[in-house]
């Protein structure tokens, strides 16, 4: 008895997730998908065979190619600071969601207000890839642990525009520039939601059309409106960076094509293949990808830094000063909730253990409260655990509800051997959650 | 048939609601202005005496001078008086003072008493905001010609210490909004109902106000949206209903619809609203009759139908052309091919607009991320929110919801636990568990109803009385 819906955002459980049985560090993982074009210009052929157009030599841009950008612009000739600048740099690394987690940024905020920073740096290095079957299978060959479907972790895109716009808000009185090192899966939406954007010299932006893949429904009606909620919620995080729509529609949606003209210091995006500069995305089977280069050349980027220092000299600052307080911040809080999740996969293997005698439920039970104070203390390590395995704080409720039910049907078995039945209990223990690759 | 008995009512509103977007521009707004005591508030200007109550110790004293200064951000005034003989400057903290009287003033002025609690009459109304110079198309005239808010203070104050006007209305101390955080699923917590508790409050300060709903919503029931339109047109009938956009998918993007005006945040998004029911879509009557009475009232709203049209369903298609000189947008239901045509959407999509295709198509009427930027746009000089009631409201309800809508499902689960006191046991805690979501119907409704349905609260009161029963039996049996 469904009540009539005009909802668009479904659960979860629509989505059909895979749950992996092995987790692990989120930094790399092994892929399938085909590497974006490299960026010789103009980029990949048209793959039906229609003619690409001639190549023509790229445009010469020159730093500052800001002229239409929303936002401060972080270029030394634009914030003309008389000293070398204070720069803070903001992590995100790992998995979205779940290192790159409000909680984190609200202690980064606040420091970066007492700090009062010339210039503000996002570094950006989140690889999830893409949720194609083809992704998970090579996941779960190379035996990786802690690994989350990169849907799952697309599910959180609500959250993460959330964060965007909160960080926005806080910040966009500094110059920022984001700086992203490498950027795979849903991450992309912050790669490209600040307008000066600069790239490692290996980074990717690609596989944002994972957010497509979070759609559903049994006709075309309901999965057009799935696709359309979906990708337009992905497309307001775009937005923010200031990105047009056609770019904006070639990086999330799998059908549209992307190509671009060059006009002076001014990148026009297409939504076909037509473009006389460059053709990104000539295929209806996969989102616009960007390796470094094309990203540069197209303007896409506003250039490739190879590391911090070269960031600094290609916005136009020979010298400046790193505000490292963000990034202590940053390692510490995901340190101490990895640490102590690297702790309680072990507590959970025990908990599994077989128990032979009714003092090991006590146990049982300790370690689920253990559990239980470490979903309260960190919502990153109950994220993990939820994303991983399943686990959630209300389940972890109802364990030890069950085990405390058992021990009580213990105790009045050995105290009333002649009085009533002490009911049910004792037996097996309560079912656990998903076991680490069991 | 409801729905469409409202439709009169929002074609003859569509035109004049927005016209009280500049209601009560304060002529002498420089000298004049409310400010909040401790208890209530007073009304006057620099040079008026007073005399002030303020809090000494324990006890208080009556202070009488002249008002120099007023600083209402910093929470001080600042006031000539005479101590030991001697004229004297000195900062008074508003928030220490009980009472606050205009005893005599500058010519302009006059200012109308106040004070702790509410004082009932005293000095002579002050020649206070009045409505925007005669001959403008004044908005406020309109107000005031229908029985609006005056802006002239009458000297009263009411039961919370606002001053009121002469027709009775609050006056507040600048032009501002009345916001409403609309988040969550409509139907739960994004409701009608505090959208017409809001329009009440609203309605305190006297017809003409501006109501913001801040839409962050992923849809919701069909059911809801009816009474939406009803409680929206209404509202409509005396105040300006804007919609700022986070997220306004499915049944939040006809809610947009209904306002006056919509304003996108830089990431909103706003459509796709296809009927469906679990994970297929919902055709037929239900949905011809949804597209028909929804169609109809946007299409009054002065909103295109083919927009709405193109959210519901994938087939319609949705462009937009710019007139070349005035550059005016205009809507198309089919490709035109004219220069410059833009596709919102084909033949296979379902639209979902973003703040940039929303504002160049002219869909949304501008892009603002905070209240700072809004209010430009809405006409304001600066973002002032006349009261917080909506805020308090829509925060309380959506506390509530969550809490009740996480406890049902842990409580559900709970009854499956086996208890070690038998049967017995097993059955008492149940009951406990089943009261538990009852107390819960009774106190969020929209939550339970929302998970079980009516039939669903109606199974759990039959199952209460039958477990009440069989331990009734069980307990019997056993003494």
């Amino acid at each position: 008895m469904n009540p009539l819906l005009l909802v668009a955002a479904v659960t979860l459980a629509a989505v059909p997730f895979v749950q992996d049985p092995a987790p692990a560090a989120p930094e790399q993982a092994p892929s399938t998908e085909p590497a974006p074009a490299d960026g010789s210009a103009p980029a990949a052929a048209p793959a039906d065979g229609n003619a690409a157009p001639a190549a023509k030599a790229p445009p010469p841009f020159t730093l500052g190619r800001t002229a239409a950008k929303p936002g401060k612009s972080p270029y030394a000739t634009d914030t003309l600071l008389d000293h070398p600048p204070r720069v803070y740099v903001i992590p995100m690394e790992g998995y979205m969601g779940v290192d790159i987690h409000p909680v984190v940024y609200e202690r980064v905020l606040r420091d970066l207000k007492e700090q009062k920073p010339d210039l503000v740096v996002f570094r950006l290095s989140s690889s999830d890839g893409r949720g194609s079957e083809k992704y998970m299978e090579a996941v779960n060959e190379a035996q990786k642990e802690d690994k989350i479907d990169p849907r799952r972790l697309a599910s959180g895109i609500t959250d993460y525009r959330d964060l965007a716009d909160k960080l926005h808000g806080e910040l966009d009185d500094y110059p920022t520039v984001m700086y992203v090192q490498d950027s795979r899966g849903i991450s992309c939406v912050y790669a490209l939601a600040w307008p000066y954007m600069f790239m490692a010299p290996t980074a990717r932006i690609s596989g944002l059309d994972v957010v497509a893949e979070l759609g559903g429904g049994n006709d075309a009606d309901i999965k057009a409106k799935m696709f359309s909620a979906w990708t337009g919620i992905a497309k307001g995080i775009l937005g923010l960076g200031g990105r047009p729509q056609e770019l904006c529609d070639a990086l999330v949606r799998p059908d549209r094509k992307l190509s671009a003209d060059i006009d002076g210091r001014n990148t026009k995006w297409r939504a076909d293949t037509a473009g006389s500069w460059y053709v990104i995305d000539t295929t209806d089977e996969a989102a616009a990808r960007f390796s470094s280069k094309l990203a540069e050349d197209t303007g896409l980027a506003d250039g490739v830094a190879e590391d911090m220092s070269d960031l600094m000299s290609l916005l136009g600052y020979p010298e400046y000063t790193t505000v490292d307080s963000g990034e202590k911040i940053f390692r510490d809080s995901n340190a101490a909730w990895r640490r102590r999740y690297r702790e309680s996969k072990k507590w959970m293997e025990e908990f599994q253990e077989p128990w032979e005698t009714p003092q090991e439920l006590g146990k049982r039970k300790q370690i689920l409260e253990k559990m239980q104070q470490a979903f309260k203390q960190s919502p990153q390590f109950a994220k993990m655990w939820e994303w991983t395995r399943g686990l959630t704080e209300d389940q972890l409720k109802l364990l030890i509800e069950e085990i405390q039910e058992q021990i009580r049907s213990f105790q009045k078995q050995k105290q009333g051997s002649g009085g009533r039945s002490g009911g049910g209990g004792g037996g097996r223990g309560p079912a656990g959650p998903m076991g680490p690759g069991r | 048939m409801r729905l469409l008995a409202s439709l009169a009512v929002v074609a003859s509103l569509a035109g004049s609601a927005p016209a009280f977007a500049k209601a009560w521009a304060p002529q002498n707004a420089a000298s004049q202005q409310q400010v909040k005591l401790q208890k209530g508030t007073w009304w006057g200007a620099v040079g008026d005496r007073v005399e002030i109550t303020v809090k000494d110790m324990l006890a208080s004293k009556v202070i009488a001078a002249t008002v120099q200064k007023i600083d209402t951000e910093k929470g001080v005034l600042t006031v000539e008086m005479e101590a030991d003989g001697k004229k004297t400057v000195r900062p008074i903290l508003l928030n220490s003072i009980l009472a606050m009287k205009t005893v005599g003033g500058a010519p302009a002025s006059g200012g109308a008493p106040a004070s702790g609690g509410a004082p009932a009459s005293g000095g002579a109304p002050a020649a206070a905001p009045t409505a925007a110079p005669t001959g403008s198309a004044s908005p406020a005239k309109s107000a005031t010609a229908a029985g609006g808010a005056t802006g002239k203070p009458s000297g009263k104050v009411d039961a919370q210490g606002f001053q009121l006007d002469e027709q009775g209305y609050r006056i507040a101390p600048k032009k501002g909004v009345f916001r409403l955080p609309w988040k969550g699923g409509v139907g739960q917590t994004a409701r009608a109902a505090e959208i017409e508790k809001l329009a009440l409050e609203a309605d305190k300060w006297g017809p003409g106000q501006i109501i913001v709903l801040e839409i962050d919503s992923p849809g919701g029931l069909v059911t809801e949206i009816f009474k939406i339109v009803d409680t929206i047109a209404k509202t409509r009938e005396r105040h300006r209903v804007v919609a700022w956009v986070r997220e306004a998918i499915s049944a939040a993007a006809v809610t947009s619809m209904q306002c006056d005006e919509i304003y996108f945040r830089r990431e909103g998004a706003l459509g796709a609203a296809m009927m469906i029911r679990g994970r297929d879509s919902v055709y037929g009557e239900p949905l011809d009759r949804f597209r028909d009475e929804l169609g109809a009232i946007i299409e009054k709203n002065g909103r295109p139908r083919a927009v709405f049209e193109a959210m519901v369903l994938s087939k319609p298609v949705l462009t937009y052309t710019k007139d070349p000189v005035t550059g005016k947008p205009t809507f198309h239901d089919h490709r035109t091919g004219l220069p410059g045509e833009v596709v919102l959407s084909d033949e296979k999509d379902n639209l979902t607009f973003n703040a940039d295709n929303a504002l160049d198509s002219g869909f949304s009427k501008g892009t603002a991320n905070s209240g700072e930027e809004l209010a430009p746009l809405l006409g304001l000089k600066e973002w002032y929110e006349v009261s917080d009631y909506g805020v308090k409201v829509a925060t309380a309800f959506q506390k509530l919801f969550e809490e009740c809508e996480k406890d049902f499902q842990l409580q559900q689960q709970r009854l499956n636990i086996p208890r070690a006191g038998g049967a017995a046991e097993q059955i008492a805690s149940q009951i406990q568990i089943l009261e538990k979501l009852l107390q819960w119907n009774k106190r969020c409704p929209p939550c339970i109803e929302g998970q079980i349905g009516e039939r669903g609260v109606e199974q759990i009161e039959k199952q209460l009385k039958e477990l009440r029963k069989q331990l009734s039996d069980i307990r019997k049996a056993g003494s």
